[in-house]
């Protein structure tokens, strides 16, 4: 075939150009990382990437809601413990002013402090969580689920979150298990509310009963802050599994998109070494060619 | 005396064929950059003996040409020409749409997160607020999406008539030089017409064929007749009332016709393939995704119930149509105005409920979009890496497409080009013939001289 000086020139200076862009292309991968930056670097890359970016986003959005869930149950679980607290502090109370050498004077003493613990109870069980919401309320969350008596006036429903892929679990715990609603169960709050009364009564039969129902109440309470702690390690678990989902997304992503540094780094320098020797061609060519020689 | 000054006549004619060749050969240098020129050569022709001498005579430069050679580098400049228009042209709209900002499926993904996050603590006023703004950052990206697709194909649209105008123009350049060359063998005149042929071809496709009687004629893929020996139908752009856009007419007289969908090569072509089916494509599917995505987030949301406990309201502005439905997507201002109607709960559920924002949430796995075949972040995925898949091959046509070219640029530059070393041993050669010459026609005048003195 002819070849022209002419053509040799041009086809030297292609050469150098195509290098160039090489380097160009390979030096913005190996500074910036990223291999596969639009659909068009490599459609079947980006596709898969781009989708476990979209599941990495939702495990993202879900953990927050596990966040959310976990203060719930933990605010929750606080409300459990005042209200356990105050039950097991009752009851000696009550044990105490069952005592048949107990004046009246006595009882109406104890009395006062029964109901300074009531108080605190119904405080603790209409305690709100840090948008405002009653934790122990139900899907009635921004009404007291608890009445100035002590009566339950919520809903039993409970609150479902996603706490993976396809799993859900409760989050929250409805006042309902402080009440008659649980088999075999009392009503807490208002068991406190008859102890109080009976004490300034000097009612020591009723006194009497009221220590039963006070062990039942604690027990209750027991129960559900029982619950309560399954939830959250339930919510403890799907949030280790998330935080391992995203890390093996990023892996994965990354694995996709972004460069072997090595393997760029030993193109670059391949490159560079070929756009050397055209470079250098193109000197031998021109002088070669030059008028002045011939 | 007869034969000396037959001789005589010999050297004239040998010294005028050299001094051709040395003509030729210095023009050849001359032209070793221009684009489209081709080597020519002289033709010498010896002459009859017979009766008394021969000697040389010098043909008209002639032009070293391959036709068939030149017809396959336009049917390659043509679909270099429409893979070229065609892939930058997608690679900018893919950039439009995926390269500024937050993506639609990061948005999709978003407004999921934010309704997760309210399904957690469904009364809270900020999580419904940050959710009701991610439907509204959605909202508005598909809006600037649909303004992308549609500023694109406005500028494939202006290149479309800029494309005619100059394929026009080269036409009747072509007409010109038919005319030229029915009266002038200069071969640089059809070196021109050539190299006007193939940027004919680069704009608009369709093939050229010689006629019998030398005049090219240009002929578009539906038959219709671009040039015809020293007339030029011209291309013209009109607005399309349906679409808005230009179609492209072939207009010869009183004929108009459109040819728009019948051109198949040149960067018409390419422009053409990339405003009405490519970005085309990715605004309905872009419609698509809106409507599905809208009309389906409603579907739910209107079976559930805000804090209010009111039931069958519209998260987004119902969509009416798919046509035109990313241009006018956007969240019911109510809904802004008031993020308490964000409906989150079950019907006759306390305000705690977050059942709806459950049911919402399950949108996300459920195949709502394209037809019922794929989740709606897929579809959003889908409609970029459709995008980028036709860009990723448009591409690969270019780089095909220019080693096709170039392989038939380097054929007609081994038969074609000039070479600067054969120039040189040209003139050379030629420069010794006309020294002989001058030599041979110094003795036959001496020759005559002395026979002269004689007499």
């Amino acid at each position: 075939m002819r070849i022209t000086g002419h053509h040799l020139l041009e086809r030297s200076a292609g050469y150098i150009g195509a290098a160039h862009s090489d380097i160009a292309e390979l030096s913005d991968q190996v500074s910036s990382g990223i291999a596969v930056r639009h659909a068009s670097d490599d459609p079947v890359a980006w596709i898969q990437a781009r989708r476990e970016q979209v599941r990495a986003a939702i495990s993202h959005g879900r953990g927050d809601a596990i966040g959310l869930g976990s203060d719930q149950l933990a605010e929750t679980e606080r409300a459990l413990g005042t209200i356990g607290g105050v039950v097991s502090e009752a009851r000696q109370l009550a044990v105490q002013a069952a005592n048949a050498n107990y004046l009246a004077d006595d009882r109406a003493k104890l009395q006062l402090q029964v109901a300074g613990l009531f108080s605190v109870a119904l405080a603790a069980a209409n305690s709100r969580n840090a948008a405002g919401e009653y934790v122990l309320a139900g899907a009635q969350g921004l009404v007291a689920p608890f009445d100035p008596a002590g009566a339950f006036v919520g809903d039993a429903s409970r609150r479902d979150l996603e706490a993976g892929e396809g799993a859900n679990a409760s989050a929250t715990l409805s006042g309902s298990t402080l009440t008659t609603a649980v088999p075999g169960g009392v009503d807490v709050l208002p068991a406190l509310g008859r102890l109080a009364t009976a004490l300034g009564a000097n009612d020591l039969p009723t006194i009497q009963a009221a220590i039963d129902e006070l062990d039942q109440a604690h027990e209750q309470v027991s129960l559900a802050r029982g619950q309560v702690g399954s939830m959250m390690a339930v919510f403890q678990d799907a949030d280790g599994f998330r935080v391992e989902l995203e890390h093996s997304l990023t892996a994965r992503i990354a694995a996709l998109v972004e460069v072997d540094i090595i393997d760029a780094a030993t193109h670059l320098a391949q490159r560079t070494q070929a756009l050397e020797a055209a470079q250098t061609v193109n000197g031998r060519l021109a002088t070669l060619l030059s008028p002045g020689r011939r | 005396m007869a034969d000396l000054l037959s001789l005589l006549g010999l050297g004239a004619a040998g010294l005028s064929a050299q001094h051709t060749g040395v003509a030729v050969a210095s023009n050849n240098a001359a032209n070793v950059n221009t684009a489209g020129y081709s080597r020519q050569r002289v033709d010498l022709r010896a002459e009859l003996a017979s009766p008394v001498v021969g000697g040389v005579r010098s043909l008209a430069p002639d032009r070293y040409q391959d036709l068939m050679l030149a017809s396959r580098e336009r049917d390659a400049a043509g679909s270099l020409g429409s893979a070229s228009a065609q892939a930058p042209a997608l690679l900018d709209l893919e950039a439009r749409i995926d390269g500024a900002g937050e993506s639609i499926d990061a948005r999709i993904s978003a407004l999921w997160a934010g309704l997760e996050r309210v399904s957690a603590m469904p009364t809270d006023s900020l999580l419904r607020g940050a959710a009701i703004e991610a439907a509204n950052n959605l909202a508005a990206g598909m809006r600037e999406r649909a303004a992308a697709i549609t500023a694109a194909r406005a500028d494939a649209d202006a290149r479309i008539r800029d494309h005619a105008a100059q394929a026009t123009a080269i036409a009747q350049a072509l007409a010109t030089l038919n005319t030229q060359i029915t009266v002038d063998s200069d071969p640089v005149l059809r070196d021109r017409r050539d190299l006007a042929a193939k940027q004919l071809a680069e704009l608009v496709g369709g093939s050229g064929r010689i006629d019998p009687d030398g005049r090219l004629r240009w002929v578009l893929p539906d038959g219709g007749v671009l040039v015809d020996g020293n007339r030029a139908a011209s291309l013209e752009t009109s607005p399309d009332p349906i679409t808005g856009f230009r179609k492209v007419e072939l207009v010869d007289g009183r004929s108009r016709r459109d040819v728009s969908a019948t051109l198949t090569s040149g960067r018409l072509a390419g422009e053409l393939t990339f405003r009405d089916r490519d970005a085309a494509a990715a605004a309905t599917d872009l419609d698509q995704l809106a409507f599905d995505l809208a009309t389906s987030v409603n579907a739910v949301h209107q079976a559930n119930a805000g804090l209010d406990g009111v039931t069958g309201r519209d998260l987004f502005v119902p969509p009416g149509a798919v046509a035109g439905a990313a241009t006018r997507m956007a969240v019911e201002p109510a809904v802004i105005a008031t993020p308490d109607q964000l409906a989150t709960a079950a019907v006759g559920a306390g305000p705690g409920d977050n059942r709806g924002a459950l049911a919402l949430l399950a949108l996300r796995e459920q195949r709502v979009a394209s037809g019922g075949t794929q989740t709606l972040t897929d579809s959003a995925i889908d409609l970029i890496a459709g995008l980028g898949r036709r860009a990723h091959d448009a591409q690969a046509e270019v780089d095909r497409s220019t080693i096709v070219s170039d392989h038939l640029g380097d054929l007609r530059d081994a038969l074609s080009g000039v070479d600067l070393d054969e120039e040189m041993s040209s003139l050379v050669s030629f420069q010794h013939g006309a020294e002989a010459m001058t030599r041979f026609l110094t003795t036959v005048d001496g020759m005559l001289g002395d026979l002269l003195a004689r007499l």
